[in-house]
């Protein structure tokens, strides 16, 4: 028993071996070291996904005649949002507003998948990474404190061919940060558990010697290294100050953006927030005015609120959904429409005051400045500093660009 | 040669359709490549003797005895597992790489039932089994699984998540029906080209007939009356014939010979189907179900190619020149699935038995399992080959071809891997590290702790989600992720799910099993070796049972002692993965 103790600690002691690293002043010192590298950070992702698809035309892309809803004048001369935006409508100066966008899946599935990642679902046999999965490689540290992508209230896409290392860190609910990251017991019974599973975990691999066992031990340590972290109070918004709080609203949207604004102080690179309920085809009019209330509080106390903090420069917020809704409205509601539609792109050094691309006089049909896809991904790219055309590797070997080849970066909107 | 015939040989050297006739004996015709020669030169200085003295150890001589049959009969299962091995110890051999050894009795048992029927094994099934001194007691294990419900259970869900997408239109359609319906029919072990057929050409609603769900799932539009032709189309090639022609949905197929015409011309025979509505007045108080149902097919059934100058097509054969012809008052849906589960369709079994083949050894003869294509070449495709004529002249028995794989040596290799082939992934040299599925893990942390996991954690969204779809379907669509439907040999759980693994209140130490294991008494090492039993399958090896012991008497009392033993099994690599 005594003896078994020694041993124990001896293991601990050349934990450098030992992937786990249960000792303590093991991990300390390489929190240190993450903390140095988070220190020179590069920019910074606030994705917020309209889940379902947002109406262009009853958002920022509105037609005089067509729907319920009035124009506003924006603060940007000749720009104007419909009127359920009158926050978005007075930071326009820091926005570039895409009404040229154009992408040809229609479907739910199909046009997130295609929007996140860059590839048509099911193309070439293999699972490809969504965007944050894609930053968290290319912009993200190695093995980080925190995780390098965040997912707020959203579900779905993952990490496809570039593993479980990228694959998002889920928030449900925002108001309750992570689930199950505290231990069922004190920390040093807990700790007691991990260095007996690190030695489970070292014969198995030995004798096994694959990757799939490896992942399983890094994926192990870096939730261990989360539970012991003093970073983990970054996903817990009671240490915000009222005032934040109110610039956001009491909205799962709203509070989600503001997690998002203290997750990036904290150095987590790329963090997407999923706002759900824009699948109008039902009440269209009704629905819209109220989440655009939401979207309005929500992603305009987030713009302010990084401008504020000096931190607008080098996060950049991408807005964007499914896919835009039909100019014809039915039974009340609109379908789902791919041919034309709007994103938008503010801080990050994103050139405001603009707006990219033009639609006919109904929304129906782009007629000026088309921007598919991979023009937006690699605009996206660019701006955190990312080449579109650089290659990640598949597990079979398979090289495969971040953004499929024929794309043409929005460069009249980057810094 | 004529009568001397050299079973490796005419492997090696035969196509499929020759192989058939190998059964009675024909003279083979003359090796097609130096490859094959050389391996079958090397292989047949060995001696058949030495093969078969090898079988003779592992089962009944008959087994091996009587090779010669008619035509169209169907091999006992340790015989065309033999075959098999023949082909891949031939291509080990040339690719100089070294096969690990057979598999223990405690590591057979775990892996092939977490393949066969979907959880680990209980402790009870585990120490007979160890206890068991007959030579046959694999084969009649395998034979066990195969005859229980779970194994329906097992292969019903794995179907229905490859043809359901999760997407959000079909959230109302991820219930048990078309599960449990593919559950009854792999149970009864009726033949894969019927099931597939009936998939195929289903009609009526949901409740009349749970086969509809896959045409249901590829309904669009509010009214959801719409179906997709062309999402059909692709979903049924890519699924039964590993063909993936979606592609051409929207260009020519770059690697095959498709063009964009021939993936229209295929999904024109799903364009006369549609999702109705039974009757108008139920549909307007919103509480109809649609209907499956195909009009009769009319003079030109041709199909619009979207955004393209090309001319709308004809449903026609990719395999044939002439449009299908319209003029009977045929069913473009049976035409095509008989077309597509006929016996001169050799792609179909091939599909099959690569991806049967890939869930059990986490890889299949192509990768990805669904990519069949000319510059994916197989490895071993003598063994393709063999396998998926022996599926179809058998009736496309499924039951058959899992006898057949769990027979072979190749599966029966131990997955600890040799310093010369731990590099190998693709030539069966060792057993690969499958990942558990979700609903695998669940059903095997339900049966490591004796009772159900579902009281959850206590976060209110995962409540609310419960109340609408069960606790078991949110850890489904927690631990779920896109990885799963592919076979992947990765670890793919994130951080967020390891901090359940670990953290959840099912592991507060109060459990069935672990009460159990204490009331039945006994010292310190009974109850661990009971716990290893329980998750691992396996005895502890001395050091472990003197480390957990050690780790059992830190804890405050002997129950979070024990817990904690269970806790550091639970959260294993060698729990997690199938190995």
């Amino acid at each position: 028993m005594n003896r078994d103790r020694i041993s124990r600690r001896d293991i601990l002691r050349c934990s450098g071996v030992g992937l786990l690293g249960a000792s303590a002043s093991g991990w300390m010192r390489l929190l240190a070291d993450e903390a140095a590298k988070q220190g020179v950070k590069k920019k910074s992702c606030i994705l917020l996904f309209m889940n379902g698809g947002a109406s262009h035309i009853d958002t920022f892309d509105p037609k005089p005649g067509n729907g319920e809803f009035k124009s506003i004048q924006t603060a940007t001369s000749g720009v104007q949002f419909a009127e359920h935006l009158p926050t978005l409508a007075s930071l326009t100066k820091h926005m570039s507003v895409i009404r040229g966008m154009s992408t040809s899946e229609g479907s739910h599935a199909r046009a997130r998948y295609y929007i996140h990642t860059g590839y048509r679902e099911g193309v070439g046999g293999v699972v490809h990474p969504t965007l944050g999965s894609v930053m968290s490689a290319a912009v993200g540290v190695k093995k980080p404190e925190l995780p390098n992508f965040v997912s707020i209230a959203g579900g779905g896409l993952g990490p496809g061919y570039l593993g479980p290392v990228h694959a998002p860190l889920h928030v449900n609910d925002p108001n309750k940060g992570i689930d199950n990251l505290k231990p069922n017991e004190a920390f040093p019974a807990f700790d007691d558990k991990i260095s007996v599973l690190q030695q489970m975990e070292q014969s198995f691999i030995e004798r096994k010697q694959t990757p799939a066992a490896i992942a399983h031990q890094t994926t192990y340590e870096s939730a261990v290294k989360l539970m012991h972290s003093e970073k983990a109070k970054a996903f817990e918004l009671s240490h915000e100050s009222s005032e934040s709080a109110a610039l956001y609203g009491a909205s799962k949207f709203g509070r989600g953006c503001l997690l998002a604004r203290r997750l990036v102080e904290f150095g987590v690179p790329f963090v997407e927030v999923d706002m759900g309920g824009w699948d109008t085809h039902k009440d269209n009019f009704g629905r819209v005015k109220s989440l655009s209330a939401q979207l309005d509080q929500g992603m305009g106390g987030l713009i302010k609120d990084l401008k504020q903090r000096g931190m607008l420069d080098s996060t950049l917020v991408v807005w964007m959904g499914d896919f835009g809704r039909t100019p014809d409205v039915k039974a009340g509601g609109r379908g789902h429409y791919p041919r034309a539609w709007t994103t938008i792109l503010a801080g990050g050094g994103i050139k405001g005051d603009s707006v990219v691309g033009k639609t006919d006089d109904r929304g129906a049909a782009v007629v000026d400045r088309r921007v598919g896809v991979n023009d937006f991904l690699a605009t996206i790219c660019k701006a955190m500093g990312v080449d579109p055309t650089k290659e990640f590797t598949t597990r079979s070997g398979r090289p495969i660009r971040i953004v499929d080849k024929g794309e043409k970066p929005l460069t009249e909107i980057l810094g | 040669m004529a009568k001397t015939y050299s079973l490796v040989g005419l492997v090696l050297a035969f196509s499929v359709a020759i192989f058939a006739d190998a059964l009675v004996a024909q003279p083979p015709a003359s090796a097609n490549s130096k490859k094959a020669e050389g391996a079958a030169k090397k292989k047949a200085r060995k001696g058949m003797a030495a093969r078969f003295g090898k079988e003779k150890d592992k089962g009944p001589p008959a087994v091996v005895k009587a090779p010669v049959r008619k035509p169209g009969q169907r091999g006992y299962p340790a015989e065309v597992a033999a075959l098999i091995d023949e082909i891949i110890d031939a291509n080990l051999e040339e690719e100089e790489i070294p096969a690990s050894p057979g598999c223990s009795d405690a590591e057979f048992i775990r892996r092939v039932t977490l393949d066969v029927i979907g959880r680990i094994p209980t402790a009870e099934r585990v120490k007979e089994f160890l206890a068991d001194s007959s030579s046959d007691k694999r084969d009649r294990l395998v034979d066990e699984l195969l005859a229980s419900p779970l194994y329906g259970r097992q292969f019903g869900t794995i179907w229905h998540h490859l043809l359901i997408e999760p997407n959000d239109d079909n959230r109302r359609l991820i219930d048990a029906a078309f599960g449990e319906w593919l559950a009854t029919e792999f149970n009864k072990n009726t033949g894969w080209d019927k099931i597939v057929f009936e998939i195929l050409t289903a009609k009526g609603t949901k409740s009349e007939n749970p086969a509809t769900i896959f045409f249901l799932s590829h309904v669009e539009g509010a009214q959801r009356r719409e179906l997709k032709p062309a999402e059909i189309a692709g979903a049924a090639t890519q699924r039964f014939l590993g063909i993936q022609f979606q592609c051409a949905e929207c260009h020519d197929h770059p690697f095959t010979k498709f063009k964009q015409q021939d993936f229209w011309s295929i999904a024109a025979f799903f364009g006369k189907t549609e999702a109705d509505h039974v009757n108008k007045k139920d549909e307007k108080r919103g509480d109809s179900e649609p209907k499956i149902m195909e009009h009769v097919p009319g003079v030109r059934p041709t199909i619009e190619i979207p955004e393209s100058k090309l001319k709308p097509s004809e449903p026609k054969f990719p395999d044939s020149r002439q449009a299908f012809s319209t003029n009977k008052e045929a069913s473009l849906r049976a035409a095509f699935a008989g077309w597509l589960t006929g016996s001169r369709n050799k792609d179909f079994p091939k599909a099959t038995v690569n991806r049967m083949w890939a869930h059990f050894f986490g890889r299949g003869f192509v990768n990805p399992v669904d990519d069949f294509r000319a510059d994916n070449p197989a490895v071993c495709p003598e063994a393709l080959d063999l396998l998926a004529t022996e599926f179809s002249k058998g009736g496309c028995d499924l039951k058959h071809l899992i006898r057949v794989i769990c027979a072979t040596s190749a599966y029966q290799r131990t997955s600890d891997a040799l310093p010369e082939n731990k590099n190998d992934e693709a030539n069966f040299s060792h057993m690969a590290l499958k990942q558990m599925s979700t609903d695998v893990l669940y059903a095997s942390l339900e049966t490591a702790l004796g009772e159900t996991i579902a009281r959850g954690n206590a976060n209110e969204y995962a409540a609310k989600k419960r109340q609408a779809s069960g606790t078991k379907g949110e850890f489904l669509r927690f631990f779920n992720t896109s990885f799963e439907r592919d076979f992947s040999v990765d670890y793919t759980h994130g951080v967020p799910q390891v901090l359940r693994l670990m953290n959840s209140d099912f592991h507060d130490g109060d459990n069935t099993t672990l009460r159990k294991i204490l009331a039945a008494g006994g010292g310190s090492e009974t109850v661990i070796r009971e716990l290893y039993v329980t998750n691992l399958a396996r005895q502890p090896r001395e050091v472990e049972l003197a480390m957990m012991n050690s780790l059992a008497s830190r804890a405050a009392s002997p129950k979070a002692g024990y817990a904690a033993v269970q806790w550091v099994l639970l959260n294993s690599s060698e729990f997690a993965l199938n190995h």
